[in-house]
């Protein structure tokens, strides 16, 4: 068991590590050098020069490279080209504000998700089929025009909710619920049409197996069949499920933040590409890397809870 | 094949006492399913019974509607695919088909155990094997949750399980396959059931293991007077542990019995058949013969005898469907030509 994490920890290490070359090389790959990106196009060579020498652009790619990881190591993401705030502080303003949103969408997709995938427990009955049909419908629908959608009825005619911005939930709870409702709803939506689609099926897979069938021999209810026998296996394929869409939800906030109005990671991080603010775009591909990471790390600790024949090895 | 030795069991330690009713009582049964549009008739008109404390052996080929028939004396068939229709299906008193759910669930696991083929996957992975047992018992036997805790260990160390108090902790994984149907075994049998049903018990398992199993099988049998309803194309199993034998081909019953009855004088072709397919290490010059061509499904169209085209008895009689006729008094066949059978 204590292998097993540690092997896990050790491929994210390396998956991070992989990540900060991508990360740091990608300015290097555009055509010209990372000054005159930064500079922009109209800009002199004196003012490129003193570019690459304020950022220490000016040395071998490598040691560029082993420097950045310095500063990274220290704590230290660089400053921002655009605003002239350090990457930290603008990570710690807007981390929280999207976490706080991909929270709320995923548990507006898990409870859509776990009502709708009962349906799995009986193919073919009324529920199974809506089950089928939003995943369907929930999947081919572009978030960004169902988040317009959104806010044209809730927000302009209706004016039940704010069409964008964020308050906090935090410090003022009803006002920074409103904030979040239409944003993680229509995220929600999204994510909880992935999640149907695989829980559903993972249920049809497992009521079919040979100890459910032992189950019902022994006079279990179907609740209890279901709770005790049925459950956790059919967990097992969907935290992982849940895992990947989780980490790559900080990609898909990106959609939602612009439409929305929202001040978070996505925001910054579409805003940080369109400026070529390069401190913050490589930050951000570490953030989004170490998202992944974390997530797939704590998708194979809920391994462990959920399946015993990894807690204890595969034989004796 | 097995290698257990095709001894005959004696009938004299059958049936501590018989008991007026019988444990099941089957009278046509018919089960009809659906595969893509298509209807499949898997059992068609199968009626016989089981009386207390006596084992019977329902033999067949894959596909003859041996477990089809033992899964619907508990209606565990899919509902939404199957159909079960019977005269007459009475399990431990309960009439299986107008029961309620709850009624069924009663029967079920409480007067009736099933124990199946593949015990790795017949039990859940996901949960210890201790809780599985006492599952049972809670729901069965009414104990508290510490009561039944010492009933599990006890059975699990009766079953012959080593170091039980400890092992019931341990996730099903953890055993070696004759342990897991051992474990299977006790999870049947925890609710002291009138009728176990055992659907290839042994089928999943090595020789030696094999016979552990059987022989815990009988054991349990005389210790808790259960009837016993084993399935199994291996007639070497069968006539190890049964008294009576249910031999089925195509859906139907084609030969009843006792087993020392069946075993030295079949009067059906098929059953002979079987018997002749068995390699005998005790006439090591007989031959072993497969019975020619392939078995029918439940999407063959029978007229007649579904047999005729693998029978070198067949004549033009044959082609009416033989219904089951006493070859000699309490030894039925349905054959036109059951005394021609050798």
């Amino acid at each position: 068991m204590r292998r097993y994490l540690l092997s896990r920890v050790a491929g994210g290490i390396g998956t991070l590590a992989g990540g900060s070359v991508v990360a740091f090389f990608v300015f290097h790959l555009l055509p010209g050098n990372p000054a005159e990106i930064i500079a922009g196009t109209h800009a002199s060579a004196a003012q490129v020069a003193a570019i690459q020498r304020e950022f220490a652009l000016n040395q071998s790619l490598v040691a560029e490279f082993v420097g950045w990881w310095e500063h990274v190591l220290q704590g230290n993401l660089g400053v921002s080209v655009v605003s002239n705030v350090p990457v930290s502080h603008l990570l710690a303003q807007t981390l929280p504000v999207t976490l706080t949103l991909i929270g709320a969408s995923t548990v507006v997709a898990l409870a859509f998700t776990l009502v709708l995938s009962l349906g799995g427990l009986r193919k073919g009955s009324v529920l199974d089929r809506i089950a089928l049909g939003w995943s369907v419908v929930g999947l081919s629908i572009p978030t960004f025009w169902l988040g317009i959608l959104a806010i044209l009825l809730f927000a302009i005619h209706w004016g039940w909710l704010p069409a964008g911005g964020y308050i906090s939930p935090y410090s003022s709870p009803l006002a920074g619920l409103k904030s979040l409702a239409l944003p993680a709803i229509t995220f929600g939506i999204y994510m909880s049409a992935i999640f149907t689609q695989f829980l559903r099926r993972s249920f049809l897979d497992v009521m079919r197996e040979d100890f459910v069938r032992t189950a019902r021999a022994r006079g279990l209810r179907e609740w209890q069949v279901v709770a005790r026998h049925a459950s956790k296996p059919a967990m097992i394929p969907f935290v992982t499920v849940v895992g990947i869409a989780v980490s790559t939800s900080l990609g898909f906030a990106m959609v939602v933040e612009t439409v929305f109005a929202y001040p978070g990671f996505g925001s910054l991080f579409v805003q940080a590409i369109t400026t070529r603010d390069y401190y913050v775009v490589q930050a951000g591909i570490m953030v989004i890397v170490a998202a992944v990471v974390v997530a797939n790390i704590l998708v194979d600790v809920a391994y462990l809870f959920l399946d015993p024949r990894i807690r204890y090895g595969r034989e004796g | 094949m097995s290698g257990a030795e095709t001894s005959v069991r004696p009938a004299s330690t059958a049936l501590p006492e018989p008991a007026p009713d019988p444990v099941v009582e089957v009278a046509d049964l018919e089960v009809d399913f659906a595969v893509r549009g298509a209807i499949g008739h898997a059992v068609r008109g199968v009626s016989f019974q089981i009386r207390s404390g006596e084992a019977v052996g329902l033999v067949g080929e894959s596909g003859s509607g041996k477990t089809v028939t033992a899964l619907s004396l508990l209606r565990l068939l899919p509902d939404r695919t199957t159909r079960v229709r019977a005269r007459s299906l009475r399990v431990a008193g309960v009439d299986v088909l107008g029961a309620s759910a709850a009624s069924l669930a009663r029967l079920r696991g409480g007067a009736a155990g099933v124990v199946f083929q593949d015990p790795l996957r017949a039990l859940t992975p996901t949960r210890r094997v201790g809780s599985q047992i006492v599952e049972v018992i809670e729901r069965h036997s009414g104990r508290s949750r510490t009561q039944a805790r010492l009933e599990a260990v006890e059975l699990l160390s009766r079953v012959g399980i080593p170091d039980a108090r400890n092992r019931a902790r341990d996730y099903p994984h953890q055993f070696s396959g004759g342990q897991r149907q051992r474990i299977l075994l006790a999870t049947a049998v925890a609710s002291h059931p009138r009728l176990l049903i055992a659907d290839e018990p042994t089928t999943a398992l090595d020789v030696t293991t094999q016979s552990q199993i059987l022989d815990l099988l009988l054991d349990l049998q005389q210790d808790l007077k259960m009837a016993v309803l084993l399935i199994s194309h291996d007639l070497g199993v069968i006539a190890r542990v049964c008294d009576r034998v249910l031999v089925m081909y195509g859906g139907r019953l084609v030969e009843t019995g006792s087993t020392s009855d069946v075993f030295r004088a079949p009067g059906h072709p098929y059953t002979a058949g079987l018997l002749r397919s068995i390699p005998r290490l005790d006439r090591p010059g007989a031959v072993t013969s497969a019975i020619p061509g392939e078995a029918v499904d439940g999407f063959t169209q029978v007229v007649g005898c579904a047999f005729v085209p693998r029978c070198s008895l067949a004549a033009p009689v044959c082609t009416e469907c033989p219904e089951l006729e006493d070859v000699t008094p309490g030894h039925q066949a349905a054959c036109w030509r059951s005394e021609l059978v050798t």
